[in-house]
Formats: C-alpha cells, structure tokens, sequence
C-alpha cells in the first residue's frame, strides 16, 4: 500500500535526501518512520521482535503485519558493522523494559489505520553501543542521565493528566538575523550550533536530546529517542530521523545528523494520536506552519531549569477542544517563535511542504477519521493531549505526585460522607506521614537544611563575590553550600552582585540575605517537623476527620501564608546546584515536600497523608485503566507551582465547620451568590403584582346577513304610520309652516307629504315598478318566500290586534277633554303597514293596479294594502270623511266653537281695556300727588344744604384763614413759601434718552465729574440712583447738593468765597463729630464759611449719613435758625443734632454769636415710609430749603421715583441749568 | 510699608519736578519731594512715600489692591475732605506725615 500512495519520491530523491548508500530500493520505497521502524526492527533483539509480532497479530489478525508487508530489508554493511561491534549482552536489556511491559499488559486499544506505516510496538532501543572505550565520554555522560522509568508502566493507575495547555514559548536568546540554514545536507543548523556554542556542549547535548525525547514520549511516538553515534559515519548509516554524532575529542564537537529538508526534532512514526494532534496544526491553508518544537524545545527545557525569568507561560486549561479553533490558537501562540524561526529556515521550509503535503495526504485517510471518531467517543475531546511543554516521567524532570484540586463533582459522583464533608472516594488516611516519601529521604533533606541552619547559626560562612570566589575562599573540606545558598539567594532577592557597588551596600545586602535565608531554613524545618514527625499534623487531623476531606484548612491563614513561604524557599532550594548534586533523590524529595507544603497553603489534602484506596472495580472486564480518574495526579516537579493556580470560580460550595468557624484575621473569599432571585424589575406600566384581570367579554354575534335585513322598502310605502291624534299634530304644524311661510318646514311637510300616498298624485307609477313579474322576482332574489310562509298568517293577525287596540286606546284618550273636537274631526291619514310578506305585497300590487286604472271610482276611501276582511269592515269615523287634502280638511272643518272662542276673547280684551283704563286714570292722580310731595321734599333738603355749604364755606374760610396765618407764620419764621409750580415734572424725551444710555454706559467709563472733582461711573447710576429701591450713595448725594449751592450762588451772583448757599459734603459731619468743631477749619473754609461772612449766608446745606440713613442738617444764619430734616419724621429733627449744629454756629460766630437769637426749628416735609428714598427726601429737602420753599407743599413721596431721574439727569447735566433750572418757582 | 508704589518706577526728570522744589538745591529738592503718607482705615495703616506731584490715584489703588476692596466703594478723606483721584499731595496741601483716612462708602436708605 504505501507503494501505491501517491508520493513524490523520485523527486525528493532527487532531492539529495541523505540516505544510508545500503539503504534497499524497498526501503527507500517507504516513508520515514517505516524506515525507521525496519531498521529498529533490525536492530531489536529476536526475543523481543517476536513477541511484538505475536501481540500484533493477535490484536489485529486482519492487518499484515509489518513483517509480512514489508520485505525484510537488508542490513547494510556498516550497519552491520556496528552491530557487529555491539555485545550481544548489551542488546538484551537485562531488566525487562517497562514500555514493553507495558505494551503487553495493554491490549491495543484501537488497530492502527490501515494507511499509515506499520507500528512497532515500542522497544526502547538502546543505542549501539560500544565497548566503554569505543564510545565517546560525552555519549556517556548523556547516557547517564538520570532516566526515569515511566509512570505510566510504573503505577497503570496514574492517569495522564487530561488537559491540553496552550503554552507559549518565549525564545529568550537572541537570534540574531541568520544567514538561512545551510542547505548541505549533514551540517547543523546556524541555530543549532549557536546555542550549543552558548549553552555548553555537555548541557546542551543532554537537554536537547531529552527535549526530543519527550517530545516524542509526549506526542505517543512509537519509535525511540535520537541515538548519539560515535562518528559521523555511524550516524549516517543508521536510522532516525535525527542523529546525533561525535566529532573528534575537543571541545564543541556534538553534532546532529538531520535529514535535509525535514528540520523537525520529532519523528512521524506514524503514529494515530501524533497525526491527530499534527492535523490540528495545520493552518487554514491546509499547510502545517513551522513546527515550534524545531528549535524552541530546547528553550524550553532551559527555561524550565530553573531560569525563573523566562518563565511566561500561559495556560489556558483544560477545555473541551475545538479541533479547527485550537488549531488556530495554537499556531497563534507559536508564532513568536515561528517568526524567529522562519528567519533560519524559510528556504528550508519550501521544501518541506512537498513532504508535509504528502502526510496531510495520509493522514486524511477515512480510517484515520474513523480512529478519530472512536477516540473523541471513548476519550473525550480532553483527552487529546496537547502539552508541548511537560517534560515527562522518562525525562529526569521529576514527577511529583499531588492531590487533584477537584472540582465539585456532579452530585451523583459525590458522595457526601454522614458528618457532610465529602470525601475523596479512593483515600485513605495514611498510616504515617513520611510513607509516601520515605523517612530516609526526608532525614536525608532534613538534615541537609539542619546543617546549612547549623552553618548559619555557627557563623561558617564564607562571603564573595561570585560562587567561584566563594568556592575559592571557602577552607579546604569545608562544606560551603550555605554560603553558595545564600550568595544565590542574594541574587535572587537582590539581582547580581556589582563590582562597582559600594562595599557597605553589599554587606547590608548580604546581612538583610542572611536572615531571611536563616529565617526559611527555620520555618522549612519546622513545617518539614510538623508535617512527617509522628503525632504531628496527621494525628489532629486524623482525629477530626474520618474521611480524607477534600478541602483540609490548616490552622490559620498565617500558618498556611508561612507554608507558601517555605514552599517556595524549598523551591529555591531545588534549584540549587548544590542540592541536585547531592541526588536525585533528594530533588524528588524536596519536590514532594514542596507538593506537601504548598498543599497547606493551598488547603488541600497534602498528598503524605493519604494513600489510595485498592479499586476493586478497576479490573473489571471492558473498563480501561484510563477510565477511572484518580484522586492523584501526576506533574513534572519543575512545573510545579507553588502560587495557586487553579480557577477559583467554582470553589466548593460547601465550606467545612473550619472555616465557617472563621478566625480572627482570617479572609474568606465571598463570592456573588449565584440562583438567588433577583428583585423583578418593577414596570412603570405594569401593575406592581399580577393581577388577574377578566378578559372583557366580547358581545360578538355571528350573524349571516338576512336578505331581509338587506330590504329597503320602495318609495311609494310610508315609512311611517300615523295615529289619528299624531296626525291632528302634524297636519296643525304643517298649516302653521304654511301660515307662517316658513320654507322650510314647508318643504320638509311636503316631504312627509309624498310618502302619505295620495291616490292622485301622479308622481308614482306604479305600473313600471310593480308589476307582478318584477315582485315575484324580487321575492325569489330577496329568498323571502320561505319567510313569508312562515309568519304570513300569524303577523297578519298581529298586526291587526295590535292595531284594534291602539284604536281603542285612542278613543278612550280621546274622550275626556271635552273642548277637543269631536271623533269625527279627527283625521286619520291611512298609513298602509308594510307589505312584508310577498303575498301581501302581491296583493297590494294588484290593488294598485286596479287603483290607478280608476281612480275616480274608490271614493270611499279604502286602504289599499288591508287585506279583504279589513276592507269589508271600514271604521265608521274613517268611512265618513276621508279628506283629499289637508287643505280640504281645513276648509271643510266647520267652526261653530271656534266663533265662540273669539266672541269671548272680544269680551275678555274690552273687560279688560276699561280696567286698564281706570287704573290708570287712579295711577295718573296718584303719582301726581306723590311729585309734588316729592318736590316740596327736594325744596327742603335744597335749603338745608345750601345752609349747610354756607356753614362749611365759612369754617373752611376761617381754617385756611387760621392756616393762612400760621403759615405766614412759619414762613414768616423760616423764610419758607410755597412752591408757584411743581417742583417734580417728568423728563423731557431727550433727558430720558440720555439717562438711559447712561445707565448703558461702559461701567469703567466717567460719565460725569461732580464739582467735587469726583467722577461718576455707570455704577453711581445704575446701582445707587436709578432702580426705584435703591438706595443713595453719598456720590450722589454731595454731587446734588453742591450743585444746588452752586444754583443758589450763581442766581444771586454770589462768589464761592461770599457764598449765599453754601454746602458741605457728607464727611463734614463726621467729622465735627468726632474732631469737633475746631477740626473742620480747612473745610468751612473751602465751602466759604468765616466768620465774617457767616452772617450774610441764607443756607447752609450739610447732608448726613448715619446708620444708614441720610438725614439733612440745615442752618440758615439769615433767620438764626438750625433745623435737621429727618423724612423719617416727616421734617422733624434730631435734638442732638441741632444742638450740636448750634455748637458749630458758635464756633464759626465765635464772638458774635448771640445765644438768644439762635433757635433750633423744626421744618414741615413730606414724611418717608418706604425704606429706600430717604437720599432722594434729602436732596429735594435741600433743593426746596436752598430756594426758600416749604417742602411740605413742594411734592409728594409718590413722585421721588421720578426725582430719581431727574437727580440723574440734573447730574449728567452738571448742575441746574438749562432745562433743570429752578428759576421761577 | 517702605516699599511704595513710588519707588519702582524711576523718578520724573528734573524740570518737571521743579514746581515744588524750586531753586533749594537738589538735596532740599529731594527731601521736599517725598512725602510719608499714612493710609489708615481703622485697621490697617499702610505708609506711602510718594512725590508731591504724584497723582493720589496710584496710592489709592495700591492701597485699594493691597486691601483687596474695590476703589468704587472706598473714599479717601484727607482732614475730612475727599480725595479725588487727579488730587496731588500738592493740591490738598499736605505735608510730610499726614494721614489719609480710608472710609467705606456712605449709602443710606430708610
């Protein structure tokens, strides 16, 4: 069959492929891996050979087998050669090997697919080895690296761990741009022999050969780790994909055989998992990208050897696996280093596809999609196993065992023990604590931690600069492994130790790293005692729990905080070179320790306490081992981590009485309860609760539509029927619309006219409409014939009950009123019923006929549409009369009673004109009398009135003769008038226009200077003067009153030194308040105030303002008076002032000052009794006293909101001239 | 205090300044030409050194921004009379040591 596959052999033939010159043409027929496992064959004991071959066959009679199909090809020469130079000893293993082993308990599974290349059941083939002196030291020394038995073959229990990591892997040497690969077959890689050159031969060699193993052991591949050969020839002739060789003696002389234009580490042994996982790989171009493991494995096991730094490894873990999806992510992930890879080997790349191609080919077989399927049934998509990181069990990484943190199982696995703590199913307590590891190798790691606590306490320690310097130091014997310890722990806190730094630095340093590597050996000791001594922590928790506990809380939070400190310093400690010298043993040792520790930290169940329970079930016929998931699980030791990694999410759900209890101090993490009900979510629409609510009930009919329904009756039937009294009505209203001419209700009359059928109204024709042919059609179309039968007889006979009754009724109505007009007046307009059944209408039709054909001839007027026996008995009343028209009836209505009525009407109206006619002739006399007495009252009150007008005149005559005189009086004493007009008009437009852009002017701008010299600005207006409320600022206020000084002296031609008015600003009086009188010299001086003249001035004008209140002192030396005009007392003063003001007058006078002449007054004004014009009251106080007017009968308070204005534009005007001008008054 | 509003800028030249001086020498001059000046509402008393032909505005809004109060609501009295802002030590007549009182702006209403 791979005969048959489609390949492209010749050409990569012709490629150069590197081949062994012995290499049969069979062989060279068949893929790889098929040459590998011939030549494995060839070099695998006979024993062993035959006893795969005999598994095979039993496990798959169908399939040939390998030996079958392929001819057995022929040893080459040098193949044989080598062989040849190998004891046969040494080819038979001489303990059985494990794989084998375990190949043979395990029954296959699954038959390998038919396309692909034979499998082999995997025989550890050991390398070709030579006597000890043929082979080369460094193959040695990789041989004798510590190989560890499989776990898998060691404990079949241990399950792989079913979780696939994305790893990412960062390349952290530099890669620098590289010439591509050498394409001559044989030579390394630039990469390749880069990092050897870098790493060190010894280290690199082992760990890339390890790094391919486990990636082999990882992927399931079926054929063995790359041989190391002793000389490039040995290497060439023998098989592998990869080979490694030996170059001379010196150094750098590992080399690696790879095949040219396959530069992958793994192998393609075929194997159905490795395809599986290889098929995911590819891309979505259906091409497989640059294989990361290529280079990057061997970055990988450096970086897991303790270079902390280069450890970023994401995990994304565990979940059911999209086959195309992971693909992608993977490649993804890998890119980084893809990238850094393609740089060496994009050339080398182009040429693989070819092959790569060919093994997609493969692996699309339908057996292998049919292996597939088998697989994801029975395993699970989480069973495929993607961890290009693990090193495993066969590496020297060591496993370590640990308690799976297991997720709250399914209720049904769970089987919660009586005290309600679940369990692990399969755990027992163990009997001691040191029998998972081994009493000998803790003592052993016990007392390698004792002697470097011991060192430190003693004080055996050596400082230096470097480990060598330490090494160097250290005295001869003497173990300086502390020292060495500590040096690295220092650089681990610390980073390196710099040359340049200074030495007090470095010892702060070195001291600081003491202690605290003194203080983790301590705390290691004593979790190390309290974990393994006997009557330690087991014994308690033995005592507690009956059942291993899943989760296993220990003490407090900081008992488990120190165990991940001391977890991790064991960590550290693993790390060391000098503690892996020691033994493996003891790596294993202080991993388990860690695993143990980390587990208190992490309140798990520390794996030393417990041991598996025997499983009785596990051997059950059709149950794979694989199946049942254990509590254990196994990890590489260097993967291990000490922080917690797991998912937090899904916490158990139940915790423990330890942790319910909670301590001081002790944190629990408090999750959002998850299925609690949330509040619902209140609808403003909605009702709060649901309510039940009846759904309405729908009045629905269903209903077929009735032809008769459908009817509308023809013209010439009424529509209406009319009792004999409804027709009295409407024939009195019809006349009355005539009578009146009222159009319309005429036309609406003849309207309901029509449908009263007159027999001589020709409008109708009858014959057209009604002919019997066209009825009897109209009945059968309409479907009224069954109707018709039905009810024919009974509504007839309804309807003249009905109406017999109605008749008597009417009658019996009819009778009391007397003043009605007899029976026989009454009309009765017959109204046909309606012909409702067709043979009625039948009927009607005929009589209508004979009806139009003589007219004349039915003068006794018969209903046409009764039936016979109706027409044989008429009415009497109807019979009588029947009139044509109503204007017949009216005519012929005779009036015997109507006469009557207007006879006494005539009476009734002459009766009562003679006695309207006398009383008015009695009303005539008596209101006559009443206007006369009503005049003579009207003379009286006349009179008296007058009189009493007199009265008034002459008191009011007196009064104002009296007030006349009192005024004389006071004006006589203070001088004052009254005003000859108004003082107070409104603006004129101009002034307002110009008060209003002040009031609009830019604030900082000076509007106007008062004499003063003080500038007013927008906010003297707009704030202090003009909004009706505001109140006065003393700007305003000194402003006015010098000006109306300046009025006064300028109309009487007084100078400013000789004044007749003079005025003071609002600071003068606060300051003769508080520096007296004698203090204000340079002032009275400048307002032309002496002694001198002081005499002569008629007014002097001193505005106050105290306590808010503006108040106007007035001194007139003329007439010795001072006065203080409050408008708050309406003109009153305040006796303080005036006393004060004459204590100024004194002053000023000094000598002439006579005392008896001076009198303090108070003036009449209008009183304030708002709370905001008292500025205003001021001003114009001082504007009237200045001109000799009586401010009482100068304005009013209701016009100070218009002075306010004006006060504005007196100031914009600059005094009282012009329009302001106070002439006149 | 003795920082004045005055001494940063640099001194008005000679003929201008000759007013007041007239023909006593520069040093008399000198001394004639720098008034002290006390500003003192009732809390605070700020010294000024200022020329006689200074104009009084500068002192009031150094004193008014010192203060931080709004030159439109404070009056500056000087023996009672209010000082405007184009007044000079000159114009009021003062002399060396005189003080300006600082008033708040009267406003009355009721």
């Amino acid at each position: 069959m791979p005969a048959q596959a489609p390949t492209p052999r010749a050409t990569r033939n012709s490629r150069g492929l590197r081949q062994s010159p012995g290499v049969s043409s069979v062989d060279s027929c068949q893929g790889d891996s098929a040459r590998v496992s011939c030549h494995r064959d060839n070099r695998s004991t006979p024993t062993t050979s035959n006893f795969a071959l005999a598994l095979e066959a039993a496990a798959d009679p169908a399939t040939p087998t390998p030996r079958t199909r392929y001819a057995q090809p022929t040893p080459h020469p040098a193949h044989t050669l080598a062989l040849e130079a190998i004891p046969v000893e040494q080819l038979q293993p001489v303990t059985p090997n494990p794989r084998a082993r375990l190949a043979a308990a395990r029954p296959p599974i699954f038959p390998p697919p038919v396309s692909l290349p034979p499998t082999t059941p995997y025989v550890p083939t050991p390398p070709p080895r030579s006597s000890l002196s043929l082979e080369h030291p460094w193959v040695t020394a990789i041989k004798n690296t510590p190989t560890r038995i499989p776990r898998r073959a060691a404990s079949p229990r241990t399950p792989v761990r079913h979780t696939r990591y994305l790893t990412k892997y960062i390349d952290i040497t530099p890669l620098l741009p590289t010439a591509p690969a050498p394409k001559s077959p044989g030579s390394e890689s630039l990469t390749f022999r880069q990092r050897r050159d870098e790493e060190g031969e010894e280290k690199f060699a082992r760990e890339l050969w390890i790094a391919i193993r486990n990636d082999h052991y990882m992927k399931g591949c079926w054929c063995g780790p790359p041989n190391i050969y002793n000389s490039r020839e040995e290497a060439e002739v023998a098989a592998g994909h990869l080979r490694f060789y030996v170059v001379g003696s010196e150094e750098k002389n590992l080399r690696v055989l790879q095949k040219k234009d396959d530069f992958s580490w793994h192998c393609i042994c075929g194997n159905n998992n490795y395809h599986a996982v290889y098929k995911n790989l590819l891309n979505s171009n259906g091409k497989r990208p640059a294989e990361d493991t290529e280079i990057d494995l061997i970055a990988q096991i450096q970086n897991s050897n303790g270079n902390k730094s280069a450890r970023s490894i994401d995990r994304v873990v565990p979940t059911p696996i999209d086959p195309a999806r992971h693909g992608e992510a993977h490649s993804q992930t890998l890119k980084p280093a893809q990238a850094a890879a393609q740089v060496s080997s994009r050339s080398m790349w182009d040429e693989a596809c070819g092959i790569l191609s060919r093994t997609v080919a493969t692996m699309s077989s339908p057996v292998a999609a049919l292996y597939d399927t088998l697989q994801k049934h029975f395993c699970g998509d989480s069973y495929a196993t993607l961890d290009t990181r693990r090193t495993d069990a066969d590496s020297d990484a060591i496993v370590v065992k640990r308690l799976k943190r297991q997720s709250p199982a399914s209720p049904v696995e769970q089987s919660p023990s009586k005290d309600g703590d679940d369990g692990f199913d399969d755990l027992l307590w163990a009997d001691c604590p040191t029998q998972h590891i081994g009493s000998e190798n803790i003592q052993d790691v016990y007392l390698f931690i004792g002697t470097q606590f011991q060192d430190i306490e003693t004080g055996k320690l050596v400082y230096g600069s470097s480990v060598a310097d330490i090494q160097k130091q250290a005295p001869d014997n003497t173990d300086c492994s502390a020292s060495i310890g500590i040096f690295k722990y220092q650089e681990l806190r610390h980073g390196p130790v710099l040359p340049e730094e200074l030495d007090r630095k470095k010892k702060e340093k070195w001291m600081e790293t003491v202690r605290a590597y003194h203080d983790n050996l301590k705390g290691c000791l004593r979790f190390i005692q309290e974990i393994y001594c006997v009557g330690g922590i087991l014994e308690d928790v033995k005592r507690r729990y009956a059942a291993p506990p899943r989760r296993l809380p220990l003490r407090d939070i900081h008992f488990r905080r120190e165990a991940l400190l001391a977890a991790k310093f064991l960590d550290f400690l693993r790390s060391l070179d000098i503690v892996r010298d020691i033994s493996a043993a003891s790596y294993q040792t202080i991993s388990q320790m860690i695993v143990d520790i980390n587990a208190i930290h992490k309140s798990e169940m520390l794996p030393s306490f417990v041991e598996l329970r025997e499983d009785p079930i596990e051997n059950m016929p059709g149950c794979f081992p694989e199946d049942k998931v254990s509590a254990m699980e196994e990890i590489p030791a260097d993967e291990f981590e000490c922080e917690v990694l797991y998912e937090r999410r899904f916490p158990d759900p139940a915790p423990s009485d330890e942790e319910a209890r909670g301590k001081l101090g002790d944190y629990k993490m408090v999750l959002e309860p998850k299925g609690i009900l949330k509040p619902p979510k209140v609808r403003d629409d909605a009702p709060a609760s649901p309510k039940y609510v009846a759904t309405p009930e729908k009045h629905r009919k269903l209903s077929f539509i009735n032809p008769v329904s459908k009817f509308i009756p023809p013209a010439h039937i009424p529509t209406k029927l009319m009792a004999p009294h409804e027709a009295e009505r409407f024939l009195k209203a019809k006349l009355k619309a005539e009578v009146l001419r009222d159009k319309h209700s005429t036309r609406k009359f003849e309207a309901l006219q029509t449908v009263s059928r007159q027999d001589d109204d020709g409008s109708i024709r009858l014959k057209d409409k009604w002919s019997l042919e066209a009825l009897e059609k109209d009945d059968q179309e309409m479907g009224l014939t069954y109707h018709a039968h039905k009810y024919d007889g009974f509504l007839n006979d309804l309807h003249d009950d009905l109406e017999k009754r109605a008749e008597a009724e009417e009658e019996q109505r009819a009778k009391p009123p007397t003043r009605l007009a007899p029976q026989r007046h009454m009309v009765q307009i017959p109204l046909p019923p309606l012909p409702s059944t067709p043979a009625m209408r039948r009927r009607a039709a005929h009589l209508l006929e004979n009806d139009t054909s003589s007219p004349a001839s039915s003068s006794p007027r018969i209903n046409p549409l009764r039936t016979k026996a109706e027409v044989q008995r008429p009415k009497p009343a109807e019979q009588r009369r029947a009139p044509r028209t109503l204007e017949e009836f009216f005519a012929e209505d005779d009036d015997d009673l109507a006469i009557s009525v207007a006879k006494f009407e005539q009476l009734q109206i002459d009766r009562q004109i003679r006695d309207e006619f006398e009383t008015g002739i009695r009303r005539d006399a008596e209101e006559k009398r009443k206007r006369e007495e009503e005049k003579a009252r009207r003379e009286e009150q006349r009179r008296l009135e007058e009189e009493r007008r007199r009265q008034e005149e002459e008191r009011r005559r007196e009064q104002e003769a009296r007030r006349q005189k009192e005024a004389e009086e006071f004006a006589a004493l203070t001088g004052l008038r009254q005003p000859t007009r108004p003082l107070i008009i409104p603006l004129s437009e101009d002034w307002n226009c110009k008060v209003v852009n002040a009031a609009r002017a830019n604030p900082a701008a000076e509007l106007v200077k008062t004499l003063e010299g003080q500038p007013l600005t927008r906010r003297d207006f707009v704030e202090k003067l003009l909004p009706p409320t505001a109140w006065l600022n003393d700007n305003v206020i000194i402003g006015s009153i010098l000006y109306i000084a300046d009025y006064i002296n300028k109309t009487k031609r007084a100078t400013d030194q000789e004044p007749k008015c003079a005025a003071f600003t609002s600071y003068f009086w606060p300051r003769v308040l508080s520096h007296g009188p004698s203090a204000c010299g340079r002032l009275l001086r400048k307002a032309g105030v002496r002694k001198a003249n002081f005499l002569d001035i008629d007014t002097v004008l001193i505005p106050i303002c105290a306590q808010a209140h503006w108040t106007l002192a007035v001194i007139r030396p003329g007439k010795r008076t001072v006065a203080h005009i409050d408008s708050m007392r309406g003109g009153g003063g305040d006796g303080a002032v005036k006393a004060k003001l004459l204590e100024l007058v004194r002053f000023i006078l000094e000598d002439q000052f006579v005392e008896a002449e001076w009198r303090a007054i108070d003036y009449e004004a209008p009183r304030q009794t708002n709370g905001w014009d008292c500025g205003v009251f001021t001003i114009t106080n001082a504007m009237c006293i200045a001109m000799g007017l009586n401010p009482k009968y100068s304005y009013t308070e209701g016009e100070l909101t218009l002075q306010r204005r004006r006060l504005a534009a007196i100031l914009l005007n600059e005094g009282f001239k012009g329009e302001f001008s106070l002439d006149g008054f | 205090m003795a920082d004045n509003a005055e001494n940063g800028s640099p001194p008005p030249p000679g003929p201008e300044m000759g007013g007041s001086g007239g023909g006593g020498g520069a040093a008399g001059a000198a001394a004639n030409e720098h008034l002290n000046i006390k500003v003192t509402d009732n809390n605070n008393e700020v010294f000024f050194k200022i020329k006689r032909s200074t104009k009084l505005e500068k002192l009031m809004t150094a004193f008014c921004e010192r203060q931080g109060k709004t030159p439109a609501s404070v009056r500056f009295l000087f023996e009672g009379q209010r000082v405007q802002p184009a007044d000079t030590p000159d114009t009021l007549e003062m002399q060396d040591g005189d003080t300006l009182e600082v008033h708040q702006e009267q406003v009355g209403g009721c």
